[in-house]
């Protein structure tokens, strides 16, 4: 794999968790505000990153999607709001949404948070505390006791 | 769309056997999520889904990060508003909400039926009053026990009653209602002038909801605050006057043609704005800035206008719309009703009841039950409703109405039974 591109960009090696390492331009990388930063500071030895909180499946996604908001200014909004849409889409067949929100969280990628958090919000959306519970395995951790008590006193929000 | 921008095809990986459920997040990242839920109703619901989530939501912490959200997400979307009747001897209150079109739906509410049974047995089948309001709060008292307050929410349906108030005097001349949003605060206060042989004293009453009791100051108030003598006008107030809340500030119109305003929360301070002109007159916030909506009488050049105070300080009023009067009538196709045939008088006629907080253009007028919107900027007047406002506008000193508005997040009531 070669370490510039055509344009001589300074190309990043990114190691995920699990030791895959993933080479980028520094302007992807640089999506991530975390990784700017270690960029900044001087903490890539030899052009590696280590990121020991993110697996490569996850940051296989992740690198998509800085790939894709390197690359487009802001006057393709409307493009890259279908692009993000599609990719939020494909991202959940093959990890766990709640995956890349940390991943999201930990690189601080603020409009992949948005994006991440937006989606899992609109999952929630419409659906009764029942259905939130087995869409996403959640305990009922009330008594009936507790969660009469609970009804009742938000009533409002249940009728 | 170029080959390159769409998500490129992946082949299904192997699954992943550890991977964070929504459970492994902790709560920032939880908030993260929950304040994107579109209403504060969907929200709240989510509190039944487990005890996490339950006690996420109900912190201040939460509520604050969702109404930020809210706003940013919703930059113009102006706050839906209402306004609110009752009526003597009538059995609810009438609520006209008003949304963003201007359409405006009725609804009925039994006030009374809210309250939480162990407090006055009584109460709950009495008929009750609404007294004024703060943002999203009404303060309420029963008809027949007028020294039993509560504060009730109509949107949560949640009401809260107060402990009795210890001065035996149960119709001050002021009252009002104001909230402290940050801190989830409220004060009631109650004005009243103490009788005295030399000088003019005023009692105010305060109820405090942080420690949850009434506090009494009398206060002597400088001349300069009260320009006026004690035995002439008696404090200049008209007669028991529910002030105007907004800004963290009671608001009410002197019998001398000035605004009072009131700071609860630095008790102790009148001032006192001198009102731009004379008439029949109510007070609003619209857009920012209070506002002062009021009908000039000047016979056949009698006018609507609208006045708007640019600062406290420098109280200073800039005038918005005039409109004369006698075009606005024109207007209408059924003519207003009048007691009397002296122009005039006809100002007189028509009770103000609200200026709409989004746009200071639109005013509620109601005349002989039909409630009016009355629109500045297009010089119009048409029938909103013609026959919901029964009992109300009827007569010149009738009950008003009172403002309520519908925050992204509605105010919190406690559930807190006077200690009596």
């Amino acid at each position: 794999m070669s370490i510039t591109t055509e344009n001589n960009e300074k190309m990043i090696t990114l190691m995920s968790s699990d030791g895959e390492e993933f080479v980028v331009e520094e302007a992807v990388a640089a999506q991530s505000q975390t990784i700017k930063h270690l960029i900044e500071d001087g903490c890539s030895t030899e052009g590696s990153i280590p990121l020991p909180n993110v697996t490569g499946r996850v940051l296989s996604e992740v690198i998509q999607y800085c790939k894709k908001h390197s690359s487009s200014d802001d006057k393709e909004e409307k493009e890259l709001e279908a692009w993000d849409a599609e990719f939020v889409k494909a991202a959940d067949d093959h990890v766990a949404l709640t995956d890349l929100m940390m991943a999201a969280n930990f690189l601080d990628i603020k409009g992949l948070l948005d994006l991440v958090a937006q989606t899992l919000a609109n999952m929630i959306t419409g659906k009764s505390p029942e259905e939130v519970r087995r869409m996403w395995n959640i305990k009922n951790d009330f008594t009936p006791e507790e969660a009469e008590k609970v009804r009742k006193e938000n009533q409002w929000a249940f009728e | 769309m170029a080959h390159d921008e769409c998500p490129p095809k992946r082949t299904r990986t192997p699954p992943v056997l550890v991977s964070a459920s929504i459970n492994d997040l902790d709560e920032e990242l939880l908030s993260e999520i929950l304040k994107r839920l579109p209403s504060a109703k969907q929200t709240t619901a989510c509190k039944l889904v487990s005890k996490n989530w339950c006690s996420l939501i109900s912190t201040p912490f939460f509520v604050s990060r969702f109404v930020d959200h809210y706003h940013k997400r919703h930059p113009d979307e102006p706050t839906p508003y209402a306004f609110i009747t009752t009526s003597f001897g009538d059995d609810c209150a009438k609520l006209f909400v008003h949304d963003h079109a201007y359409k405006s739906s009725e609804s009925l509410m039994k006030l009374a039926s809210y309250l939480p049974s162990t407090y006055h047995p009584g109460l709950k089948y009495c008929l009750s009053k609404i007294i004024t309001s703060c943002n999203d709060l009404l303060l309420c008292s029963s008809q027949l026990h007028s020294k039993l307050y509560y504060i009730f929410n109509p949107q949560t349906k949640k009401a809260m009653p107060l402990p009795p108030f210890t001065t035996e005097d149960p119709s001050p001349l002021i009252v009002g209602l104001v909230c402290h949003n940050q801190k989830q605060s409220f004060r009631v206060v109650r004005i009243r002038e103490v009788e005295s042989t030399s000088k003019l004293l005023i009692a105010v009453e305060t109820y405090c909801r942080e420690v949850n009791k009434w506090d009494e100051v009398v206060l002597e108030p400088r001349p300069d605050q009260f320009r006026f003598g004690y035995s002439s006008c008696k404090l200049g107030f008209t007669y028991s006057t529910s002030a105007f809340s907004w800004n963290g500030f009671m608001h009410w119109l002197s019998k001398d043609n000035k605004t009072v305003v009131y700071n609860p929360y630095k008790p102790g301070l009148f001032s006192m704005i001198d009102n731009p002109a004379s008439g029949n007159g109510c007070l609003g916030a619209s857009q920012g800035s209070l506002v002062f909506f009021l009908l000039v009488d000047m016979g056949d050049a009698s006018a609507a206008q609208i006045w708007e105070l640019t600062d406290y300080n420098t109280t200073q009023w800039i005038i918005k719309h005039s409109v004369p009067l006698k075009q606005l009538c024109k207007s209408l196709k059924d003519p207003l009703v009048f007691d009397s045939e002296d122009p005039s008088e006809l100002t007189k006629d028509l009770k103000l009841l609200s200026v709409d907080p989004n746009e200071n253009h639109i005013v509620y007028l109601a005349n002989f039950g039909k409630l009016y919107l009355c629109d500045l900027k297009r010089k119009e007047l048409e029938v909103a409703n013609s026959s919901a406002l029964d009992g109300i506008g009827s007569d010149r000193y009738g009950n008003g109405a009172v403002h309520l508005m519908f925050p992204s997040w509605p105010t919190t009531i406690p559930a807190v039974c006077p200690n009596t």
